[in-house]
């Protein structure tokens, strides 16, 4: 089984460090918003619940997801190629790992796309 | 004078053939001043003459001598003895590749990845005749740190990404290809980035230093790697 | 018409091939060479520095198959470890001329040089150091973008009258090793085939034509055979004859030996330059230009001590003289600490100055000597440097094989190993890389010409390999009491003391004698690796048993030469003798001994004056 060739790793290498950038902006932005830093205080779903079911926060918690499953998976890829050394086996954990991708991203949108308060 | 232990790797591959080799320890006295090749040396001429590894000029401009010192790779020519910090002082070949013999290591997978990267200058405009091409000091500075690598092959040896993917060009490769990019009589980047533009090329480093750490020239690979990636990124935005 | 016209029709060609099939199987039966390790190649370049890889170069671009034999990766060959720059009159910050040039190279050499080759290589000079620069070698600039030369000794102004010039082409301090790089960078781009780690033992020579080398491969162990129309040999120099040398460790005089055991002549082997600044004890150099830039030398009672013997050019005078006038200081109690050491002070340069124009000189300084020259003198002592005699050529580098005028037809030598001689007595710094430079591509050029006439291949001798294949084996079984390394540990102690800086007949005769006895229990020997993968062990025999060959002519030269001339200073035979000693001594081993003859220095502009500086 191969694998269709894609450029050197220019994009791989690229969008790994765009995502890297963009999920260190999130995170922060999700962290400060969800425990409303600098105050604190408690985490409840009434607090949660109406922001999320706005269409600014799906399409934030969308971007949030797409980046992390990119730059995690991306990573593994990454690893993958480091020490798997049959090109067949590449290819199997390459498609394997788009498949968890697109599982995880479809359970993901299910989740925050129809949201209702 | 004081009374050192080392502890070298040996292989010969008529006696050894199929072990992963042995350690052999030498109790010598060391002199003030000695490096570890005078060690070496001193072991070869006057204790065991079977003991194999490379040397030429003993004055770290060859590269001859690339070995793992303490853990550590460098040029045994160029590290003092009583720097080391210990009484035991173990020798290994460079990792990552082939043993010869003792501590004489197969580098033609090394040099193959510095031929890959068209290691020389292209240039299709002709120079002018009977003359020098101009270059600017400022121009010239940009191959500082990049031009003064003597291939000894530490950096290589010392790079897990290489351990793990043996087509992995390598930082001492990388370095080279951005020696001539950054050169401005050089025209050569269309063809060369064909070679380095790889997924065992350029992209293929993760950073982690290694390289930077193990380089006795003091040369830093890493950062080269991360030039050439930014001069492709400007080509292809 | 090539001037190699009349050689067209003296070889026997077998359908353009080499071997008919039954000379092949009967060199098949000599032992130990198999019918695979018989390589064939248009030109075979032996060794692959500045001048074996600028040979083959020339060789390559015109078409020809040419295979290059080193015993070390090229780029680790020792023309790497030069630093300060390589000389021509390029005039790119000061007024200089290639007149000049040649006078000053010709006064360098104490007249002993030929006039004619000197002048050829000081007019090719500034072409070599611009194709060099077309190649890609990274010179260090002047503001405008030319270029950068520095101050280097013995290169004045105004035929020797004026102040120092700024003459030497330089690459920071590293100008050796990017001239290296940069020709083995060519050689890859054109595709020179390389074999690397091979062992050259023996020349094929017979009936005065040379027809290729055997050689030993270090990795796999064997004996090949290159058999190729042009031989030239670039083996470099002998410095590892002496205890304290700047050489590499791979120095030790293979070509010029394998030259002398052919039956062939070596010439002016008794000048040997002493580099007045090695690290002390090391014998690691410290380039001149430390000097250049405006170091000084200090004896024990802080005095620069060169006001006394060359008050003008103080220490950028000549290297034989300083070298001598630090071992008078030496003699007179003046060493740094009594000991045979003097101090090389930088610190008046400044830190930025030293850390920008000398960065090398003050790595090695701090790695070796242990020493930071910011704040503190470096430790340095006279150390064997460059051999400027060796294998007896012409001005288009073809190896005579009377000395004289007969060329071994097929063979070429350039660079340290060879002596055209354009550095006579003693060879003025900078002048080492420029003479394997542009011999090295004359060379390449006299190749070429050679091999558009001459199309094919002679067979070869049957019995080619035997006596290498006899050497190897002997050493192999040898299970004498005698170590080599003890042997040469003798050797180069004694020649250090005896046949160094100053010399004396009592002296060298007791080394002569020191050399004979050494030359017995060399047939003693035994090595402790007997196996065939990268045995080091028999490659320091081999190169032992070399290096005694050429020590017994460097000390038979030096005792048969009763002057003092450049390099060589016989203390017991002062000044120099133009009446008698004007002349290139040529030495052949006999079995009597050294047998010597004579040839004329070649003198074309610049009458023999009273060399002071």
């Amino acid at each position: 089984m191969k694998f269709p060739r894609t450029s050197g790793g220019f994009y791989a290498w690229l969008f790994q460090r765009l995502t890297g950038i963009l999920l260190v902006i999130l995170l922060i932005i999700h962290f400060a918003i969800t425990h409303n830093l600098p105050k604190g205080g408690e985490v409840t779903y009434a607090l949660v619940a109406p922001r999320l079911a706005t269409a600014t926060w799906k399409v934030f918690d969308l971007t949030f997801l797409v980046c992390a499953l990119f730059h995690g998976l991306n990573g593994v890829w990454m690893v993958v190629q480091d020490y798997v050394h049959s090109e067949t086996a590449q290819a199997w954990i390459f498609y394997a790992l788009c498949t968890l991708g697109l599982v995880l991203l479809v359970l993901g949108a299910i989740t925050v796309i129809p949201f209702k308060a | 004078m004081a009374e050192y232990i080392f502890r070298v790797f040996r292989y010969d591959p008529e006696k050894d053939e199929g072990t992963r080799g042995r350690v052999q320890e030498y109790k010598i006295g060391v002199e003030r001043g000695w490096t570890v090749l005078d060690a070496l040396n001193y072991i070869k001429w006057h204790v065991d003459g079977s003991l194999a590894y490379r040397r030429a000029c003993r004055h770290g401009i060859c590269g001859s001598c690339g070995m793992t010192i303490n853990g550590k790779n460098t040029i045994a020519c160029e590290q003092q003895v009583a720097d080391l910090g210990t009484q035991v002082v173990t020798v290994e070949p460079l990792r990552g590749f082939r043993v010869i013999k003792d501590l004489i290591v197969d580098m033609e997978p090394f040099y193959d990845k510095l031929y890959a990267i068209k290691p020389y200058l292209i240039a299709y405009s002709d120079p002018p005749t009977d003359k020098e091409r101009l270059q600017s000091p400022e121009d010239r500075k940009l191959l500082d740190g990049k031009y003064e690598c003597i291939l000894c092959g530490c950096c290589t040896s010392s790079c897990p990404t290489y351990w793990a993917d043996k087509e992995f060009l390598g930082p001492n490769a990388l370095m080279k290809a951005a020696r001539f990019a950054v050169d401005s009589r050089d025209e050569g980047w269309e063809e060369r980035v064909n070679a380095i533009d790889d997924k065992h090329g350029v992209w293929r480093c993760h950073t982690i230093f290694n390289c930077v750490e193990a380089c006795p020239k003091e040369l830093n690979a890493t950062r080269a790697i991360v030039e050439l990636r930014r001069l492709m990124l400007k080509g292809r935005l | 018409m090539g001037k190699f016209e009349g050689y067209r029709g003296t070889f026997r060609c077998v359908d353009n091939r080499w071997l008919g099939t039954d000379e092949a199987k009967e060199l098949h039966e000599v032992e130990g060479v198999e019918l695979h390790n018989v390589h064939e190649h248009d030109a075979v370049i032996v060794g692959a520095g500045l001048a074996g890889m600028y040979a083959a170069l020339e060789v390559k671009k015109a078409g020809f198959d040419v295979a290059v034999l080193t015993k070390v990766f090229p780029t680790r060959s020792h023309s790497g470890a030069a630093q300060g720059g390589i000389a021509a009159a390029l005039a790119n910050l000061e007024e200089d001329h290639i007149e000049w040039h040649f006078y000053d190279t010709v006064k360098g050499s104490d007249f002993l040089g030929d006039q004619d080759a000197i002048e050829l290589m000081v007019r090719e000079a500034p072409l070599v150091i611009f194709e060099y620069e077309h190649m890609g070698v990274p010179f260090s600039r002047t503001p405008e973008g030319k270029i950068m030369q520095r101050y280097f000794g013995g290169h004045v102004k105004d035929f020797g009258r004026g102040k120092p010039v700024l003459r030497a082409c330089m690459a920071a301090d590293r100008t050796g090793h990017v001239l290296l790089h940069t020709l083995w960078e060519q050689c890859v781009k054109l595709g020179v085939r390389f074999y690397s780690e091979y062992y050259v033992l023996s020349l094929i020579i017979t009936d005065g034509h040379c027809q290729g080398v055997v050689a030993w491969d270090l990795i796999n162990g064997g004996i090949h055979v290159f058999h190729a129309k042009a031989t030239c040999f670039a083996t470099g120099g002998y410095g590892r004859a002496y205890k304290i040398t700047t050489n590499s460790h791979a120095n030790t005089a293979d070509g010029v030996a394998m030259v002398l055991e052919a039956g062939l002549p070596l010439e002016d082997m008794e000048f040997v330059q002493f580099h007045p600044t090695g690290i002390a004890k090391q014998g690691i150099l410290i380039s001149e230009a430390a000097r250049g830039e405006g170091g000084y030398l200090i004896n024990d009672k802080g005095e620069r001590f060169m006001e006394r013997y060359a008050p003008d050019k103080m220490e950028l005078a000549p290297r034989d003289i300083i070298s001598r006038s630090m071992w008078t200081e030496f003699l007179e109690g003046r060493g740094i600490g009594g000991e045979r050491v003097i101090h090389l002070d930088l610190r008046h340069l400044g830190a930025d100055k030293i850390k920008e124009r000398l960065p090398q000189i003050r790595e090695l300084a701090m790695k070796f000597a242990g020493v930071d020259p910011i704040d503190e003198p470096i430790p340095i002592q006279p150390t064997a440097h460059y051999s400027m005699g060796g294998i007896p050529t012409d001005i288009n580098c073809r190896v005579l094989g009377d000395g004289k005028e007969q060329w071994v037809r097929g063979f070429w030598a350039a660079g340290e190993c060879a002596c055209v001689s354009v550095h006579g007595a003693n060879r003025l710094g900078t002048n080492s890389l420029l003479d394997a430079s542009v011999h090295g591509k004359r060379a390449g050029r006299d190749i070429v010409e050679y091999l558009s006439v001459v199309e094919c291949f002679e067979p070869l001798p049957v019995d080619c390999a035997r006596k290498a294949v006899d050497r190897v084996n002997w050493i192999l079984k040898a299970d004498g009491p005698e170590r080599p390394s003890e042997l040469r540990e003798i050797l180069q102690d004694n020649m250090y003391e005896l046949c160094g800086v100053f010399r004396n007949e009592e002296d060298l005769t007791k080394m002569y004698d020191i050399i004979k006895d050494l030359q017995k229990r060399y047939q003693n020997i035994h090595i402790e690796d007997k196996s065939k993968v990268f045995n080091t062990h028999l490659m320091e025999a081999l190169e032992l048993g070399h290096l005694l060959e050429v020590a017994e002519v460097i000390v038979a030269g030096a005792l048969n030469r009763t002057e003092c001339r450049g390099a060589h200073w016989r203390t017991d035979c002062p000044g120099r003798d133009d009446e008698n000693w004007l002349k290139h001594t040529l030495a052949w081993k006999t079995e009597e001994g050294v047998e010597f003859d004579y040839k004329p220095v070649v003198i074309t502009r610049f009458i023999p004056e009273v060399r002071k500086y």
